[in-house]
C-alpha cells in the first residue's frame, strides 16, 4: 500500500472538513478523490501532502508514518488547480527548481529537465516563462516539475479544472497514458465524476468531510452504496418509490403493453434532443413522474410526441419479487448510511 | 510566519517605526503643552498665530477645490477618451511628484514675478502674484496637483464604461450620467485623494516660503509661521502651531485608514 | 409624417426632433462637444499655467547667460557640495528604508497581533504630516533639547534622520499590496519540492517583490533629493558641511541670484527624473513578460 490514511479529522473553526476519514491507496493505482465542491478532498489531499495537519488521525506513505513531517520531507509531487508557477523564473527552471534545491550536480539537472520536457511535450518551450504559456502547458509543465523529484506519490489537486473543456479532454487521456508509462502512485481529487470515472482505477468518494463509498468506478456506478453516490455517479431518476438509472428504463406506446409485471402508464412531457440520447420526460398514471434516456435511434423508432400515452418499465430487474443482492462494499460499512437498495 | 524570525523581525521593525516616527510625534505635544494649556493657547491665538492660520485656511479652501476638479476632469479625459498624447497628460501630471517644492516655487517666480515672463503683463493691470497671496494659493495648488488624478484615474478605468452606457440607452445625459453613475463610484477615491491634497496644501513649506517673502503677519501661511517662530526663539509658538497641523495630520490618517484604500493607486503609477 | 421620435439624420447637427416631434436643439450633443474640445482645453491650460510654463522657464532662465554660466552656478563649490551631500544622503536613505520598509511590510502582511491598524496609521504619518512639523518633531527629539542627550542638529546623521522619516511611507506601501498579493500556492509548491524557508524566501518571494520594492526606493529617492522642509530644520544649513542642494537652492533665490538658482534646480531636476525613468526601464526589463 503506498498512502495509508487512518481516521483523520480536520476543523477549521467550527466547520469540520473531515470527519474520521480512512481509505488506502494501492500503489501504482491512480485513485480520485471525488465529491462535491466544499466536501473536504483537497483538505485531505493536502493533509497527505504535509501542507495542512490533521486534527486526529495519522498518515503513512510506504509504510512510514509522516503524521508530522512538513511538506519538504515528504517526497511527495504536488500540483494545484492554478499550476503555481514561479513566474520569474523560465519553464525549465521551474522543472529544475527540485534538483536545484537538493544541490544536484548541474549536467544531471540539465539531463532530467531534458527528459522530463520531453515526456511532457515541452522541450520546445524550455526558455520561456510560465506567462508566456497556455493553461495546459502550465499544468504540464508543474507536473514535469512535481515528477523531477522522483516523489512516491502524486498529488493533483483538481489539476484540470481551470481549463477549457477540449483541452481538459485532451489532458484527461494524457495523464492516464502517463501514468501507465511511469507508474507512480497517483492521488487526484476533482468535482467532475466523468473525469474521475474516465481517468482513475479507483474512486473514494467524498462528502461533507466523510468517505462514502471507495471502489472501482465500474462497480460504484452499479453498485452503489447509498443515494448520495447513485446520485453523484451517473442519472438517476425515481419509479415506484425505488431509484433506477433513466437509460435501464424503457418507453413502449400505449397499444404495446410489456411483458414487466411492474410497468407503469403515463404520458409524455417532453421530448429534448441531445445529440446522441434522447431525454423523454414522463408523467406517470396517478401520480409522479420520471425521465428515460433513449439513444436516438430507438427514439427515431417510437416517434414521440408530448402528449402520447406510453408504458415504461424496467430493464434492469428480474420481474420477479426478489430483492437484488446488498450494494455495501465490505470496508467501509461504518461509514455509510444504507438505503432501500436499487429495486 | 516561521517561529524563529517572528519576534527579532517584530521588534526590529517596530522599534524602527517607533524610534523614527512615533516618538517625534509625541514629543511635539508634549513639548506644545509643556506649560500647561493656557500657555499653550496664548501662543496659538497671537496676532500673528492667527493671521498664519486664517491664511493657511483661505489658501486651502481655493486650492484643493481647483486642484480636485481639475482632477476629477483629467481622470475622466483620460479614462474615457483616446487620443495622441495622452500618455503625455498622464506623465505631465506627474511632474510635481517629482520636482523639489523649492524648484516648484522658483519657477512660478520666474513666471509671475516681477522680472518673469508675465511680470510686465501683470505690474500693468496692478495684479501681484508673488510676495502675495495668489502665489501661495498657486505654488500650493501647484504640489498637490497630482494626487485626486493619481486616485481617481485607476478607479474610473478599473469601473469601465458600461454602467455609463446603460444609463445612457436609459435616457440619461452626461451630466446625469456623471452625477448619477460615475460619482457615486468614484466616492472613495475622490474622498481619499481629496484627503491627500488638503493634507499636501496644508504641509507645503518649500515652495511656499519662495514664493510668500514669508511676511509675517501677511503672507506667511501656518508652516512658515513654525519656522519662523523657530528662528526667533519662540518654541512655544512653533509647538503649538505644530500641534494644530499635527492635529490636522490625525484627522488626515484617520480618513485614510477609515476607507482603508488598496495602496495600489499611487504606488502603481510609480516609475516614470 | 414623418416618425415621432425618429433620430436626425447624420451631420446634422445639434439640430433634431423631440420625441413629440418638435425641431429642438440637442443639448447633450452640444454639451458633448463642448466637453470634448473644451475640457481637455481648460486641463491643459490649468496644468501649463501651474507646471509646464514655470518649468519652461526654468530651463530658459537657467540657460539664459549661456552654457558657460550654466556650467558656472552648477560647479560652484558650494553647489558642488550640497550636491553631493544631497545624492549620497537619498542614495543611502533610499537602501535604508527599502530593508526597513520591507521587513514592515512583511510584519504587517505576515503577522497576527494586535494594533496592526495602528502600526498601519503611523506609516502614513509622515506622508501626512506637514515637513516642517516633521522636521519640528525631530528637532525637538535629536536636537539640543533631546531627552535622549544626543544632538543631531546640524549633523548629517540628522539630515539622514529627517529624509528616512519622511521616505518611509513610499518605501513600505510600495511592497504591502505586493506581498499580500502573493500567491502562496507558490511557496506551497517550493515547500513541497523541498524548499526550506529560507529557500523558499530567498529563491521564490524576494524575486517576486524586488520590482515593488525597487520602485519603492526610486519614489524615496526622489523624494528625498527634493526634501526641504523637513531637513532645513534639524541641518542648520551649514555651508559644505550640512546644506542640503534644495537649501542651497532657496538661499540663491533670496538672495536674488535666479539663473544661478535655475541652473542647479535643472541639475536637481534631471536626476531625479533619470533615476524613476531607469527603475521604470530596470522593472520593465525584469518583471517576467507577459502575454497579450
Amino acid at each position: 500500500m503506498s498512502i495509508i490514511v487512518d481516521g483523520v479529522s480536520k476543523r477549521f473553526g467550527d466547520a469540520v472538513a473531515l470527519d474520521d476519514v480512512s481509505l488506502e491507496v494501492p500503489t501504482g493505482s491512480l485513485t480520485a478523490l471525488l465529491g462535491p465542491s466544499g466536501g473536504g478532498k483537497s483538505t485531505l489531499l493536502r493533509i497527505i501532502a504535509g501542507l495542512d495537519e490533521p486534527d486526529r488521525g495519522s498518515i503513512r506513505i510506504e509504510g512510514e508514518d509522516l503524521t508530522g513531517t512538513p511538506a519538504r520531507k515528504r517526497g511527495v509531487g504536488f500540483c494545484f488547480q492554478h499550476y503555481a508557477p514561479f513566474r520569474h523564473l523560465t519553464v525549465r527552471r521551474n522543472v529544475a527548481f527540485g534538483l536545484e534545491i537538493r544541490r544536484r550536480p548541474k549536467a544531471e539537472v540539465k539531463a532530467r529537465v531534458d527528459e522530463l520536457l520531453e515526456l511532457v511535450g515541452l522541450s520546445h518551450l524550455g526558455d520561456r516563462y510560465p506567462s508566456q504559456l497556455s493553461g495546459g502547458q502550465r499544468q504540464r509543465m508543474a507536473l514535469a516539475r512535481a515528477l523531477a523529484i522522483e516523489p512516491k506519490v502524486l498529488l493533483l489537486d483538481e489539476p484540470f479544472g481551470a481549463l477549457d473543456a477540449q483541452v481538459r479532454q485532451q489532458l484527461r487521456q494524457w495523464l492516464r497514458e502517463l501514468h501507465s508509462t511511469l507508474h507512480v502512485t497517483t492521488v487526484l481529487v476533482t468535482h467532475d465524476q466523468e473525469e474521475a470515472m474516465e481517468v482513475a482505477d479507483r474512486l473514494a468518494i467524498i462528502n461533507h468531510g466523510r468517505l462514502e463509498q471507495l471502489g472501482t468506478p465500474a462497480h460504484m456506478y452499479d453498485h452503489p452504496a447509498n443515494e448520495f453516490v447513485l446520485t453523484f455517479l451517473g442519472p438517476a431518476t425515481e419509479l415506484d418509490g425505488a431509484w433506477v438509472r433513466p437509460h435501464d428504463l424503457v418507453v413502449h406506446p400505449a397499444a404495446d403493453r410489456p411483458d414487466h409485471p411492474k410497468a407503469r402508464q403515463g404520458t409524455v412531457a417532453r421530448v429534448t434532443h441531445l445529440g446522441f440520447e434522447v431525454r423523454v420526460d414522463v408523467d406517470l398514471d396517478p401520480e409522479g413522474s420520471c425521465w428515460v434516456q433513449l439513444s436516438r435511434g430507438a427514439a427515431g423508432e417510437l416517434d414521440l410526441q408530448p402528449g402520447d400515452r406510453v408504458w415504461v418499465a424496467r430493464t434492469d430487474v428480474p420481474a420477479d419479487d426478489e430483492p437484488p443482492p446488498s450494494v455495501v462494499e465490505e470496508h467501509h460499512e461504518r461509514h455509510l448510511v444504507t438505503v432501500p437498495p436499487l429495486s | 510566519m516561521t517561529g524563529r524570525w517572528r519576534w527579532p523581525l517584530r521588534i526590529g521593525a517596530l522599534g524602527y517605526l517607533a524610534v523614527l516616527v512615533a516618538l517625534p510625534v509625541g514629543t511635539v505635544f508634549y513639548r506644545a503643552f509643556d506649560h500647561g494649556l493656557a500657555a499653550a493657547w496664548d501662543a496659538i491665538t497671537t496676532t500673528d498665530a492667527l493671521h498664519a492660520l486664517w491664511l493657511t485656511v483661505l489658501v486651502a479652501c481655493i486650492a484643493v477645490p481647483l486642484d480636485t476638479i481639475f482632477g476629477v476632469g483629467v481622470s475622466l479625459i483620460l479614462a474615457r477618451h483616446r487620443f495622441p498624447g495622452a500618455w503625455l497628460l498622464d506623465a505631465f501630471v506627474d511632474i510635481p511628484l517629482a520636482l523639489s517644492p523649492v524648484v516648484i516655487g522658483l519657477s512660478l517666480i520666474l513666471v509671475y514675478g516681477k522680472t518673469g515672463w508675465f511680470g510686465n503683463w501683470l505690474a500693468a493691470r496692478g495684479i501681484t502674484v508673488i510676495f502675495s497671496v495668489p502665489g501661495i494659493v498657486m505654488a500650493s495648488a501647484a504640489v498637490a496637483l497630482p494626487y485626486v488624478v493619481r486616485e481617481v484615474l485607476p478607479v474610473l478605468q478599473e469601473l469601465g464604461t458600461e454602467q455609463e452606457q446603460a444609463a445612457r440607452t436609459l435616457g440619461a445625459g452626461p451630466w446625469a450620467v456623471f452625477r448619477r453613475i460615475t460619482l457615486p463610484n468614484i466616492r472613495r477615491g475622490l474622498a481619499y485623494g481629496i484627503t491627500l491634497t488638503t493634507a499636501r496644501v496644508l504641509g507645503e513649506f518649500g515652495a511656499v516660503a519662495i514664493v510668500s517673502g514669508a511676511i509675517a503677519g501677511k503672507t506667511e501661511t501656518l508652516t512658515l509661521y513654525i519656522s519662523d517662530s523657530i528662528e526667533n526663539l519662540d518654541p512655544a509658538g512653533a509647538y503649538t502651531g505644530a500641534v494644530v497641523l499635527a492635529l490636522f495630520a490625525l484627522a488626515v490618517l484617520t480618513v485614510l485608514t477609515v476607507t482603508d484604500r488598496r495602496r495600489e493607486s499611487w504606488h502603481g503609477r510609480a516609475a516614470k | 409624417m414623418a416618425d415621432v421620435g425618429a433620430p436626425a439624420p447624420p451631420g446634422s447637427g445639434p439640430a433634431t426632433r423631440l420625441l413629440d416631434g418638435r425641431p429642438g436643439v440637442d443639448l447633450s450633443a452640444v454639451g458633448r462637444r463642448a466637453a470634448r474640445i473644451g475640457g481637455p482645453a481648460l486641463a491643459v491650460t490649468y496644468l501649463s499655467l501651474l507646471v509646464l510654463l514655470p518649468l519652461a522657464a526654468l530651463l530658459s532662465n537657467a540657460l539664459s547667460g549661456g552654457p558657460a554660466a550654466f556650467w558656472r552656478a552648477v560647479t560652484q563649490p558650494e553647489a558642488v557640495a550640497a550636491l553631493e551631500l544631497t545624492l549620497v544622503a537619498s542614495l543611502i536613505v533610499a537602501l535604508v528604508n527599502s530593508v526597513a520598509g520591507l521587513a514592515i511590510a512583511w510584519v504587517l502582511v505576515r503577522d497576527q497581533f494586535r494594533g496592526k491598524a495602528l502600526v498601519s496609521a503611523l506609516i502614513d504619518l509622515p506622508f501626512a504630516l506637514p515637513t516642517v512639523v516633521a522636521g519640528l518633531t525631530l528637532l525637538a527629539l535629536y536636537g539640543p533639547d533631546s531627552p535622549f542627550g544626543v544632538n543631531l542638529a546640524g549633523t548629517r546623521l540628522g539630515i539622514g534622520c529627517a529624509l528616512a522619516f519622511v521616505t518611509l511611507p513610499f518605501c513600505v506601501r510600495s511592497v504591502q499590496p505586493v506581498l499580500a498579493e502573493l500567491d502562496r500556492e507558490t511557496e506551497e509548491a517550493a515547500a513541497s519540492l523541498g524548499a526550506k524557508n529560507t529557500q523558499v524566501v530567498r529563491r521564490i518571494v524576494l524575486p517576486s517583490i524586488a520590482p515593488a520594492v525597487l520602485a519603492g526606493a526610486g519614489l524615496a529617492f526622489a523624494r528625498a533629493v527634493g526634501e526641504f522642509g523637513s531637513v532645513v530644520l534639524i541641518s542648520g544649513n551649514l555651508p559644505f558641511k550640512t546644506e542640503v542642494a534644495s537649501s542651497w537652492i532657496f538661499s540663491l533665490s533670496q538672495s536674488g541670484d535666479l539663473s544661478a538658482a535655475s541652473a542647479v534646480s535643472v541639475v536637481l531636476v534631471l536626476i531625479s527624473l533619470s533615476v524613476l525613468l531607469a527603475i521604470g526601464w530596470m522593472r520593465r526589463r525584469f518583471d517576467a513578460p507577459e502575454t497579450v
